[in-house]
Formats: C-alpha cells, sequence, structure tokens
C-alpha cells in the first residue's frame, strides 16, 4: 500500500511514468518510510535506554559489533541469500517416470540445494521453491536463465510460466533476475567441492568447501541456550566459526583475486629452433622446428610460425609456438653445431678414404710400364690388368648396395677398406713368375673398391639434407680425379725413389688403413633416409626382395592399392561375388576392403535348379565367415525336384545354424515361394525345416521387414511361425507380407498374435482371409495395405465389407480414394469398387486365376 | 547468377555457379558455414591441382540438373550402365581418375565417386586377374597366401 502510494506520489514529481507490477526496490523504499514513521513516533529522543544507538539513512539502529565487520560485504549475508537457480534432468526414475531437479546455488558461499520436481509445470516449481525457502531461508534475490541452455530440454522448460513465478516471488519480496543463457554459472558448482587447491599433506587442515558454511549455519540456528554445557559448546562453536571465516578469507578469497601470469613471450625470429607443441604427443617428443617465417596474429602477436621440422619434410604452420626456455634452445643450437663439426669430419674421411683409392689405382696405371716389364707381358695380358679390376667391380657393386641397405655401412666400409689396402699390399708381393696371382689380387682390389664407392655417397646423402647434400657429394666425387692426378705423381715418383714399381702399390694402403681407423672412430652410422625424416625400414628377406625383382611390376606405383577405403568399398559394393573375389585376389589392400563388413549385409540363398549349385555353397560359406554381418536374407527356389528339396532343407538347416552360431541379427527376412503344402506334402524333413526356421526367427529380435508370401503353410505350421515372429519382434516389424502365407483360405489369423504387430507400414493379405477382427490388429500405423483376391473373390459387397472393416484400423489415414491395379490391365484412380464392378461385367470370363488388388490408402 | 572463386593448388582461379559448387558438400559447407564473402574471396582447395579440378568442375556443371541418383541394389554380373556423356569424361588415363576420385572423395560429391566406382567396378568386371594386375599397376604387395587360400575357398 505505501509503496502504491509512493509510487503515485513519484510518477506525480518526475516526468518519468512508472508502470506495471512493484519492484522490490519500491517495496524497500516503501518499508524504510514506514519504519521511520514508526520511530518518529514512538521514539521522539532519538535513544533507547541500556542500547547504544546509532542513525543509517534517517533510520535508528541498534548499535552492535556485526557494523564494525570488516568482513565484505557478502561475508555478512547468511547463506542462500542470493540464490541461482537451474533445472537439471530429466532424470529417469525406475518406473520409466521423468522427473527434473531444481538447483538451487548460493552466490556467495556455492552451496548448492537440490530439490526434485516430477514436472515442470510451474506449480510444481513453486512448490520445489517453498520447500527451498522453508529449509533454507528465504533469499532476497534469484538469478535464473530463461531455460535455453540444455538445447534438446528447451521447449520444456518453456512451459514453465516464469512471468507467473516471478510474480508470486515478488510478493514474497524475491528479486528476480534472469541472466543470459550463456551465463549459467550456476549449476557448475557441487557442495563438496573443494574451494582452495587440495594439498597433499595429510597434516595440513581440511580443505574448505561449501557444505562447511551450510553446516555452520544449521549449527548457529540453534539458539536456545542456558546451561553451562551449552554455552561452552557455544563458545567452542563460535570459534571454529571465526577460525572458518579467517580460513575462507586467507585461503579462497585471495585466490579470487587473478592475476594474469606472465607470459613469457619473446621475439621470435626466422631460424630460431622452437619446439612445437603437440597436443597429442609428450612434451620429450615434441618436434623441434626451425623458424622459416613468421606469419602475424590479428592481433599482432607472433602466433603462427611456419618451420620445417626434421621428423616432418614439410614445411608446416604451427599455431601454437612455445619456445623452449633459454637454456633449451642453447642447448639445442649447441648440439646442432656439434652435429655439424662430426658431419665435416666425417666427410673428411671419405675424403681421404677415396683419395688413397685412387691414388693406388692410378699409381698402378702410372707404373703400368714397369709392370709389364717385370712380369714380361704383352699387350693383351697387360690390359687385362684393368680388365679385371673392372669386372670385378662390376660383379661386386651390386652386391655391396645390397648389403649397405640392411646392415652397418660403417663396418662395411671399414672392411671392405681393410680389404682393399691387404689386397693391394700383397699384390706388390708377387713374385716374377706368379702373373696369375697377381691377376687374381686386382681383381680382390676391384672387390675392395666396389664396397666404399657404392655406400659412401649414400652415407653423405643420409648425413646431409638438401643443400648440403650436393656440396658433401662434390667434395666426395672432387677427391676422384685429385686422387688419380697425384695418383700418377706419387706411383711414379716413389716407384723412381725407392726403386721399384711395387713400392708405388705399398704406399697407399696406409692411407687406407687411417681412413679405416678414421670412419670406426669418426662415423656415426647414420638413419637410412635420415635426412628426409624417414622411420627406420625393417630390413626384407632375402627371398621376396629377389621375387620382388623378378615380379615385373617392381617399379609400378601402388596408387590404386591405396585407395581409401571408403572408396574400395563403394567399388566392391558394385561387384557381384565372383568379382569381389577376383578383385580381392589382386593385392592385400584390396583383400582387406573384401572382409569390409558393409559389403556382405545382403545374402542370397537361391537354388534354381535341380542340384546345388556353387553359388548355395558360396552362401553358405559367406553365412559361415560373414554372417554376423548379414541383414538381409532371402531364400527362394525355383524348379527344384523332390531330391533337390530334400537338399535345399539340408542346406537350409545348415544356413540358419550357421548363421545363429554369428549371432546375426537379421534387419529383412524374405523366405518365399516354397509352397509347402504343394512341395512337401510328402517329405518327411518338412516338421524340421518348419521347426528350424521357426526357431531362427525366434532368435531374430531386430526384424523389420519380413516377406513369407506364397509359402502355402498348413493351419498349424503357419500359426506356429507367425507365434514365433511376434514372440521375437511383434511391435518392431514394420512391413510385414504374408500374401498366400496360408494353404487355407479361411480367415484363421490368430486376433491376439496379429495384436502384437502394432506398428505395421505395409501389410499384404489375402483377401479371403481378412476379417474385421483381424483389421483391426493391423495397428493404427497402417498406410500400405495390399490384398490379394482371387476370382471368386471379388464381389462387390464382399469388398465394400472390406473396406468398411478396414477402415477403423487405420484411422489416421483417410480411405478418401483408392487406386485400383490390376495385373491385367490397370487404370489409376478408379474407385475400387466400380472398378471391380465393371471388370466383373466385362472381362469375367478373360480375367486370369487371380489378380490382386492394390489398395492405397492416400493420407 | 552467383558465381564462386575455386583456387587450386597451383594458385590458378575457376569460375563456377553456386548453386553448382553446392553439389560439393565439402564446398557447400564451406559456402553455408563460414563467412567466405562470395565477390571477394577466393575458396581455396589446397589439395586439388588444376588439371584435377577442371574435369570435376566440367562434370559437375554438365550434370548440375540432375536428380541425385539412387543406390543400387541389385548386384549383377554385367556392367552398369554408364553414359555416353560420362563415358567420354572418362576416357582419361587411369592416374587421372584416380586422382579425380581422391578429389571427389574429399569434395564429397557422391554421384561422381560412384560413377568412378561404377567405371572401375565395370573394368574389374571385364578384366581377369592378371589384366587387373597390369591395368591398374599394383605394387606387388603380395597377399598372404592363407588369405588367397581363404578366399579362393569361397
Amino acid at each position: 500500500m505505501m509503496a502504491w502510494i509512493r509510487r503515485f506520489i513519484n510518477n506525480l514529481r518526475s516526468s518519468t511514468k512508472v508502470k506495471g507490477e512493484l519492484s522490490v526496490k519500491e517495496i524497500d523504499e516503501a518499508e524504510l518510510a514506514l519504519l521511520k514513521l514508526v520511530q518518529a513516533e514512538c521514539l521522539p529522543s532519538h535513544s533507547i535506554p541500556g542500547l547504544k544507538v546509532c542513525e543509517v539513512e534517517g533510520i535508528l539502529r541498534v548499535k552492535t559489533k556485526l557494523i564494525y565487520s570488516s568482513d565484505e560485504f557478502g561475508f555478512r549475508l547468511p547463506v542462500f541469500e542470493v540464490v541461482g537457480i537451474d533445472l537439471a534432468g530429466p532424470l529417469y526414475l525406475k518406473d520409466q517416470t521423468k522427473t527434473w531437479v531444481v538447483l538451487f546455488t548460493c552466490a556467495v558461499y556455492r552451496c548448492v540445494h537440490l530439490e526434485l520436481v516430477i514436472s515442470l509445470s510451474t506449480e510444481d516449481f513453486l512448490m520445489a521453491l517453498e520447500r527451498f525457502i522453508k529449509r533454507r531461508g528465504r533469499p532476497s534475490t534469484i538469478f535464473s536463465d530463461n531455460g535455453t541452455n540444455f538445447v534438446g530440454a528447451n521447449n520444456f522448460f518453456k512451459q514453465i510460466d516464469w512471468e507467473r513465478v516471478s510474480n508470486d516471488g515478488k510478493v514474497k519480496r524475491i528479486g528476480w533476475k534472469f541472466i543470459p543463457p550463456t551465463a549459467a554459472w550456476w549449476e557448475a558448482v557441487m557442495n563438496g567441492r573443494p574451494m582452495t587447491y587440495v594439498s597433499d599433506d595429510p597434516n595440513d587442515l581440511v580443505t574448505i568447501s561449501p557444505s562447511m558454511f551450510l553446516q555452520e549455519q544449521t549449527d548457529v540456528e540453534c539458539q536456545n541456550m542456558g546451561s553451562n554445557p551449552t554455552t561452552q559448546k557455544l563458545r567452542y562453536l563460535s570459534k571454529l566459526r571465526d577460525e572458518l571465516k579467517s580460513r575462507f578469507r586467507k585461503e579462497y578469497l585471495s585466490l579470487l583475486v587473478q592475476r594474469n601470469r606472465r607470459i613469457y613471450n619473446p621475439k621470435l625470429q626466422a631460424g630460431d629452433v622452437v619446439l612445437v607443441g603437440m597436443d597429442n604427443k609428450k612434451r620429450n617428443f615434441w618436434p623441434l622446428a626451425v623458424i622459416e617465417e613468421i606469419l602475424f596474429g590479428r592481433d599482432g602477436v607472433n602466433r603462427l610460425v611456419k618451420g620445417p621440422t626434421p621428423g616432418i619434410r614439410r614445411s608446416c604452420v604451427c599455431t601454437h609456438v612455445r619456445v623452449g626456455s633459454k637454456g633449451v634452445c642453447f642447448h639445442v643450437r649447441n648440439g646442432l653445431k656439434l652435429q655439424a663439426k662430426g658431419l665435416c669430419l666425417v666427410d673428411h674421411c671419405l675424403v681421404l678414404r677415396g683419395l688413397p683409392d685412387k691414388v693406388s689405382d692410378e699409381s698402378e696405371s702410372g707404373v703400368l710400364e714397369e709392370v709389364r716389364g717385370y712380369y714380361s707381358l704383352d699387350d693383351s695380358l697387360a690390359g687385362l690388368i684393368q680388365t679385371l679390376f673392372v669386372v670385378s667391380y662390376m660383379i661386386t657393386a651390386p652386391i655391396f648396395g645390397y648389403l649397405g641397405d640392411r646392415y652397418n655401412r660403417t663396418y662395411i666400409i671399414a672392411a671392405g677398406i681393410s680389404f682393399w689396402s691387404v689386397t693391394t699390399l700383397l699384390g706388390s708381393f708377387i713374385p716374377r713368375d706368379k702373373f696369375g696371382w697377381f691377376l687374381f689380387l686386382r681383381a680382390m682390389v676391384g672387390v675392395g673398391e666396389a664396397s666404399y664407392s657404392t655406400i659412401a655417397p649414400t652415407i653423405i646423402a643420409d648425413l646431409f639434407s638438401e643443400a648440403h647434400r650436393s656440396f658433401g657429394l662434390a667434395f666426395f666425387y672432387f677427391a676422384i680425379p685429385l686422387g688419380s692426378g697425384s695418383g700418377y705423381m706419387v706411383g711414379s715418383s716413389v716407384a723412381k725413389a725407392l726403386g721399384g714399381w711395387q713400392w708405388g702399390l705399398r704406399v697407399t694402403p696406409g692411407l687406407g688403413i687411417l681412413s679405416v681407423v678414421a670412419a670406426l672412430l669418426l662415423l656415426v652410422h647414420p638413419q637410412r633416409g635420415h635426412a628426409e625424416g624417414a622411420q627406420a625400414q625393417n630390413a626384407t628377406s632375402l627371398t621376396h626382395d629377389l621375387k620382388a625383382l623378378a615380379h615385373k611390376d617392381k617399379a609400378m606405383i601402388i596408387m590404386w592399392a591405396g585407395l581409401p577405403q571408403e572408396l574400395l568399398g563403394s567399388i566392391f559394393s558394385y561387384l557381384s561375388y565372383n568379382d569381389r573375389v577376383a578383385a580381392a585376389r589382386v593385392c592385400s589392400q584390396w583383400s582387406c576392403a573384401f572382409h569390409h563388413p558393409d559389403l556382405w549385409h545382403t545374402l542370397d540363398f537361391e537354388c534354381q535348379g535341380r542340384v546345388f549349385s556353387r553359388d548355395e555353397r558360396r552362401a553358405l560359406k559367406i553365412a559361415e565367415r560373414f554372417g554376423k554381418y548379414v541383414k538381409a536374407l532371402t531364400v527362394s527356389y525355383h524348379k527344384v525336384n523332390f531330391k533337390g528339396r530334400q537338399m535345399f532343407q539340408k542346406h537350409l538347416c545348415q544356413l540358419f545354424q550357421r548363421l545363429s552360431e554369428q549371432k546375426c541379427r537379421l534387419k529383412a527376412f524374405k523366405m518365399t515361394q516354397l509352397f509347402f503344402h504343394h512341395h512337401w506334402r510328402n517329405i518327411s524333413n518338412r516338421k524340421i525345416l518348419v521347426d528350424r526356421t521357426r526357431r531362427f526367427l525366434r532368435q531374430q529380435t531386430r526384424l523389420e521387414t519380413v516377406d513369407l508370401s506364397k509359402m502355402d503353410f498348413n493351419v498349424k505350421d503357419g500359426l506356429r511361425v507367425l507365434e514365433a515372429l511376434a514372440d521375437s519382434c511383434g511391435p518392431r516389424l514394420r512391413e510385414l507380407y504374408l500374401k498366400d502365407f496360408f494353404h487355407n483360405h479361411q480367415p484363421i489369423y490368430r486376433h491376439k498374435t496379429m495384436l502384437t504387430f502394432s506398428n505395421l507400414l505395409k501389410v499384404s493379405l489375402n483377401h479371403s482371409v481378412l476379417s474385421s477382427k483381424l483389421c483391426l490388429g493391423l495397428g493404427t500405423k497402417l498406410v500400405h495395405l495390399t490384398i490379394k483376391c482371387r476370382r471368386h473373390d471379388f464381389f462387390p459387397i464382399e469388398l465394400t465389407g472390406t473396406s468398411e472393416s478396414c477402415h477403423p484400423s487405420c484411422p489416421s489415414v483417410p480411405l478418401n480414394y483408392w487406386s485400383g491395379y490390376l495385373s491385367e490391365e490397370g487404370e489409376d484412380n478408379a474407385e475400387l469398387i466400380d472398378y471391380v464392378r465393371y471388370l466383373r461385367d466385362n472381362f469375367a470370363n478373360s480375367l486370369g486365376e487371380t489378380f490382386s488388388v492394390l489398395l492405397v490408402c492416400v493420407a | 547468377m552467383v558465381i564462386a572463386r575455386l583456387q587450386s593448388k597451383d594458385g590458378d582461379i575457376f569460375i563456377i555457379d553456386v548453386d553448382v559448387a553446392k553439389r560439393s558438400n565439402t564446398l557447400k559447407l564451406a559456402i553455408e558455414m563460414s563467412k567466405i564473402d562470395l565477390d571477394d574471396d577466393v575458396i581455396p582447395i589446397e589439395n586439388i591441382t588444376s588439371n584435377v579440378l577442371k574435369p570435376i568442375i566440367d562434370w559437375l556443371t554438365y550434370h548440375k540438373d540432375d536428380e541425385p541418383s539412387e543406390p543400387i541394389k541389385i548386384l549383377k554380373a554385367k556392367p552398369y550402365y554408364i553414359s555416353n556423356w560420362d563415358k567420354e569424361f572418362l576416357k582419361m588415363d587411369l592416374k587421372l581418375l584416380y586422382e579425380i576420385m581422391n578429389a571427389a572423395h574429399f569434395l564429397d560429391i557422391k554421384d561422381l565417386v560412384d560413377l568412378g566406382c561404377k567405371h572401375i567396378a565395370n573394368i574389374i568386371k571385364i578384366s581377369s586377374h592378371e589384366e587387373l594386375t597390369e591395368i591398374f599397376e599394383f605394387e606387388a604387395t603380395p597377399i598372404l597366401l592363407t588369405e588367397l587360400e581363404q578366399i579362393e575357398n569361397m
């Protein structure tokens, strides 16, 4: 009342008019004004005897310690003074009913109070609010969102009339504020959650959690004291409370002040070595990268850095660049330098090695004349020396290439050069009459030479990456002409100086031994393809290599084999079974696709001749291997004689057995044209077949489409099969085709069994078995009903009766107009009854034995 | 007519009707989800080169009014029907076809992928094992003997 009056006065005074419901602020002000009036009347002296009094905002208040409290404003509030509300759920109870949880969160202490509501109606919510207020006290302000934060439940939440709740809240003087949907942070906090860091030290105090404050609140409320122990207890409690408060202030409030960590963001430059942070790898395995280029983000901070990493050959753009601490960077740079130094040494070694070889070869050439004189050779024999050398070189070079791809190249090189040195040295000691031995040793020199000259370039290539590689190789090959040139000089001069051509050969092995030592000590064996970041390859077996070499497609591309699996799968899905086998034989990748589950969703078991063909056997094998993938099974046979039918029965039972063993869960099952009554009447196995079929169907719980037309069951068998079907997947079934299912054309479907198929969409039936009861059983969702009529069935009266009895079974589909379809002749959109009458009148004699009428219900 | 500009890996820019481009689900997403200004921005397709992108765009442009095709349900031993224009289109070496299929897979053009698969399936149907190895230039990743037995036993 006071508030309304004050508003009226305010509205008169100011130009801006306030309308609508009273707000909390207005009511507060009104209360203050009333208090002032009362105080002015009762306490004209502005003092109360026995109590200290102070005046705040024109109102007399009793002076207590609380006013001087240094705590934050929030701490003076009781728990649940400012509250956030949200709804969580739905939760499912045991009996499948839904409930929701109303979450009340205290804004100051983050305590949580939960209330259960059984519906989203406004009344229920208000009751939950009531309960909350009764237990925790009345909140002054309630925050809530408008309920859009649960996407799925959005609409349900909207059913709550927030307007009404808000109004109700105002009557109780609860301010209600709606926050934006995304700011709903309330529900994230739970009572038991620690508010500060959890210490690992067991001696530490228990971590503060919101529930402590809840506990404290309830303790404070017991105020009836009097006896001594209670007072002590109270003192103890208040001491505890003070401690708790101090801890709260120290441990929690200080945490709320968020300090930005200073981020060490150094200026990156092109050429710096950085670690590339990866979410999916441990820090130890983060790759190193050298920055090629720095790309600046929109805010000018260098976020993007581009650079080649040793592990990845391509340059990549890294979005998260973490610069290693300075030490790491320095370390890495030093390491690289060290490595580079080592490489130079290695290079020198290789050059060293190149030199003596060439020196020796050419020194031999330089002293060829003397050798000729020594062994008294003619021209052709003298030429043979060089020829043998070249031939042995040619033969052994590929062998060393092979070895070099598989074994430690350093050792191969060392062994090769030692061998080379030894043979060269030995060559110089061969006496005059043993020219054959001399020739042999020269050939062995060729072997030694082959070892290093095939392998050395590969080591160089592996040690150096792109830019440096050519330089390294150039340095190596530069040694060759250098060696040849100096070989002539060294060889002939040494020979002259020491008086014998042999000395020309004896000098060089010394150099050779030197380089062996250098190689063993200094040469680090690099991983193959190291410079390109290749992974270690496993050595392949010799036989496999030879096979691969012999195969003509050795150098061909892996292209088509590496087709993505989806594409391969869809190619295979276009292939018939035989083609699939042919394609799967081509290579291992394709044979993988052959095993893909998607390819084996359908299985046809169809017998078309008198004997069992390959196709049937294959179907059995598919069932054995891929049975668990099969989703649609089709069984049928044509033109099979008596014996063939017996075989068919045997194999079909086997098929069912295998599929059950593989835990196959069919979605579609089609078994048609078995003509039990006609074909199987005298076969003793008929009973077994029906039994197995029944048992198989009983296991299939996921069937959606079942086609059992033209089965021609007798009454007993048919009913049992239908019952099995109804038991396993009655309500799941969407399509059920029972045309000529029974041999007997009487309305013999059991009403109860048919009622289980309550969700059928498409049904086909014989006209003769239709009854109004059965139609009722066909469910309410029917959109497509095919009725097969025999010649003697199609009297208009019966059809009319049918349409009437059919109608209530599909009330959602108005049978406004039907289109008739005849196997002989068709005319769309004609009214069925007229059409049948027309047919009977005109074509009764020329019609075939049967024709089917398709009744299409148009929605 | 609204146009979109597609930039291939080589940097060539292809101009294409937006409706045509949207037959590729990847491009459709790119155009609709991101705020690409069709008048100014090019859509970079960084893993497809011009020689692959061009036939794809030709195919899309020719087939822009086609209804999406139905999946084939019945497996046939005979080769599948492919229209004359498509036959002409498929007269390319298999390496390019491979790249086109991969690109179509990336761009999520279902019909083109299907066409390629059909074509390959047809080739497989009419060729023997040896011919297959030759045509597709398989690297000899030898198929395990046990696997081979399993397959051939079926």
